[in-house]
């Protein structure tokens, strides 16, 4: 999959545009350049290279401060410059910017920075009035400003400067070229962008399948017992396991979903997970696990088809470098970092994935791990009944469907971004372009939350439907994957086919726009529409569709 | 590493190559499949029917005279006009830059 990222810079920034086009992770982007200095003339007008720009394209706008404010010259010259007149100065920067937010998915601003060279007053450059004081006050203005846009993602320049070891800055580059950095910081700057555009259009990764001896805790667990494995202590490489797991623990935090692959005694594994003193994970931060003397590469598959994530959204994480290759040989969708060997360094290589960004959080997210255990007791208590229809009966499943409200509106959208295989059409919208979108002559967007006796699985449905000419289409038919197969994608289309009705539209088009990922969202349209089939990828409905009888539906 | 040669650090002739082959390496990465620059020592580098542009040669510059200095703590300067339009032109090809860089250090 592509993704089109437009440059604009005051500056030469050629380096980074050729470093992205050429960049093999994914997402593969194509760079938009736009010529170097007239970063006001872009944004102001409809410059050519707006030609190339579609919606859902995401601008880097990387300037120099002095460009961005110009009163910031003026304190080179001794001239006083006031915190409001730098806050007011931002301001008119970014609605600048904002001048073509409608023709923009994002837009992506590394925090302003200079020269390390430029010394000025020394120590007391960070006073007030000193330019290293007014590059602050800069950066804590957009800061605030992007706080609660959802088009506007910063980039963190001195993390990315602090990161390289090589130089970051060559006046001869700046002087012959007009060239801001050195290389090195282009090449660390790719990583950023791409981490930004995975995290917008839903392929940061969301599984991270673990291995035990020597990568959660040092020595064999099965030869040494729990008590002797290394963890902890006054030991500086059971202080790293330690470092590690709470790095792990920090990203389950926020919605990434654990689980373990581990070749070893199921009995002696869990004990060590459960009575080590010094675990940071325990048995309920793992959603699943496959503890066995098997083939590594089987469990990986078997846990990702078990929690219905897709491969490619699976990172695996071993030390041993045979079974990596074993489960990149088997499983290339899965993400299979090279490892090192210093645990030491553990905590820092997960870091450096740069696969799990989440530009905002929600509710759920720090639910994901609890709403999968949830779902694992669901599926023991299907192993217990006698029949499918039983179980479902035994739910007490209640769905609950709203029109879009301004509470949902951030975790809507990251449903709508982050779903791949239940996505009738994978529309991609940040929250304010959905909100937008749905406040439009003849359209709806709903929202569906699921609930069971087992636990309350949240905001996890969307519906987005468009009245044209008596008639309606269905926009975006979204649904979690953790709460398919209990009858609320049936459901779903109870709600667009009784709001078809209200609206007098006189049927509703369902039609899916096919990609690698969402097969699952036609097989469920192809068994729940069978008879109501139009074309190669589209259904016709007419009527109520009929709501299965052991959901309790709120509406 | 560079040599040393009665309190002097020369490059030697290898450590010269390895230098410029990862500045060229570097480049490649931001050009196309269909525009690497080649391998070859005498490939025409900069100039008429030359692989690399201003841009490409500024930065070529930029990383050849770090590379250098960080080996050999020696700082040159080859961003020299007049060095640039001369017959002895270090940037005609891989070859000259890697002779004209041991003859200097």
């Amino acid at each position: 999959m592509t993704t089109s990222c437009l440059l604009v810079s005051d500056a030469n920034i050629a380096p980074l545009a050729g470093y992205l086009r050429n960049d093999t992770e994914s997402p593969q982007v194509q760079v938009i350049e736009a010529p170097y200095g007239i970063v006001e003339p872009v944004f102001l007008s409809e410059h050519e290279v707006w030609s190339g720009v579609e919606g859902d394209t995401a601008a880097l706008v990387w300037t120099r401060p002095h460009s961005a404010v110009p009163a910031l010259a003026q304190l080179e010259f001794g001239r006083a410059v006031s915190r409001e007149e730098i806050a007011s100065g931002v301001d008119r920067f970014v609605e600048l910017l904002l001048a073509k937010k409608d023709r923009l998915g994002a837009l992506l601003l590394p925090l302003w920075t200079l020269p390390p060279t430029a010394r000025n007053r020394g120590a007391g450059d960070l006073k007030r009035g000193g330019c290293q004081w007014a590059v602050q006050q800069m950066n804590a203005r957009l800061v605030l400003l992007a706080e609660d846009s959802a088009l506007i993602h910063l980039l963190d320049t001195h993390s990315m400067l602090a990161s390289c070891a090589e130089r970051v800055y060559d006046a001869k580059l700046w002087h012959m070229g007009k060239i801001p950095f050195a290389n090195s910081v282009f090449r660390r700057a790719v990583g950023e962008v791409k981490a930004v555009l995975r995290a917008l259009t839903g392929r940061a990764k969301k599984l991270i399948v673990l291995d035990l001896d020597d990568t959660l805790w040092g020595g064999s667990v099965g030869e040494v017992g729990w008590e002797q494995i290394r963890l902890g202590g006054h030991d500086y490489v059971g202080e790293a396991f330690v470092v590690f797991q709470q790095a792990l623990k920090g990203l389950s935090s926020r919605g990434i979903i654990l689980a373990l692959a581990s070749r070893n005694e199921e009995r002696l594994a869990l004990e060590a997970i459960d009575s080590h003193p010094d675990m940071v994970l325990r048995r309920d931060d793992f959603v699943a696990w496959q503890i066995h003397w098997g083939d590594k590469a089987t469990s990986v598959a078997s846990l990702a088809s078990e929690l219905n994530i897709g491969l490619s959204e699976v990172v695996f994480i071993d030390d041993h470098p045979a079974e990596r290759a074993r489960v990149r040989e088997a499983l290339p969708e899965v993400m299979v970092p090279e490892w090192p060997e210093d645990p030491a360094l553990y905590a820092d290589a997960l870091a450096e994935l740069r696969a799990f960004d989440a530009l905002e959080l929600s509710g759920e997210d720090g639910r994901r791990g609890a709403l999968y255990a949830e779902e694992r007791k669901r599926s023991a208590s299907l192993r217990e009944v006698e029949s499918l229809e039983v179980w479902l009966e035994s739910l007490e499943l209640v769905v609950t469907a709203k029109k879009l409200m301004s509470d949902d509106i951030g975790r809507a959208a990251q449903l709508l971004n982050k779903t791949n295989q239940m996505n009738l059409r994978t529309r991609r919208m940040t929250g304010d372009q959905l909100a937008s979108w749905a406040e439009g002559e003849d359209r709806e967007v709903w929202t569906v939350r699921v609930a069971d006796r087992f636990g309350d699985a949240g905001l996890c449905g969307l519906l987005g439907l468009k009245g044209r000419e008596g008639r309606g289409d269905v926009t975006d038919y979204v649904l979690s994957c953790r709460v398919m197969g209990r009858g609320v994608e049936e459901s779903l289309l109870y709600v667009a086919t009784a709001r078809a009705q209200a609206n007098g539209w006189s049927s509703l088009q369902v039609e899916i726009l096919p990609t690698e990922k969402n097969k699952p969202c036609r097989a469920v349209l192809e068994r729940l529409l069978a008879e109501r089939k139009r074309g190669e990828n589209s259904w016709d409905l007419e009527g109520v569709f009929p709501l299965p009888q052991h959901v309790d539906m709120r509406m | 590493m560079g040599r040393e040669t009665g309190g002097e650090i020369r490059v030697e002739t290898s450590l010269v190559e390895r230098i410029v082959a990862e500045a060229v390496a570097d480049l490649n990465l931001q050009r196309s499949a269909e525009d690497q620059i080649g391998k070859d020592p005498h490939a025409l580098l900069f100039g008429p029917g030359g692989s690399l542009d201003s841009l490409g040669l500024v930065q070529l510059i930029a990383e050849v005279e770090n590379g250098v200095e960080d080996a050999s703590g020696q700082r040159v300067n080859l961003a020299d006009e007049a060095l640039l339009e001369s017959e002895e032109n270090p940037f005609k090809s891989i070859a000259f830059l890697c002779a004209y860089l041991v003859r200097l250090v």
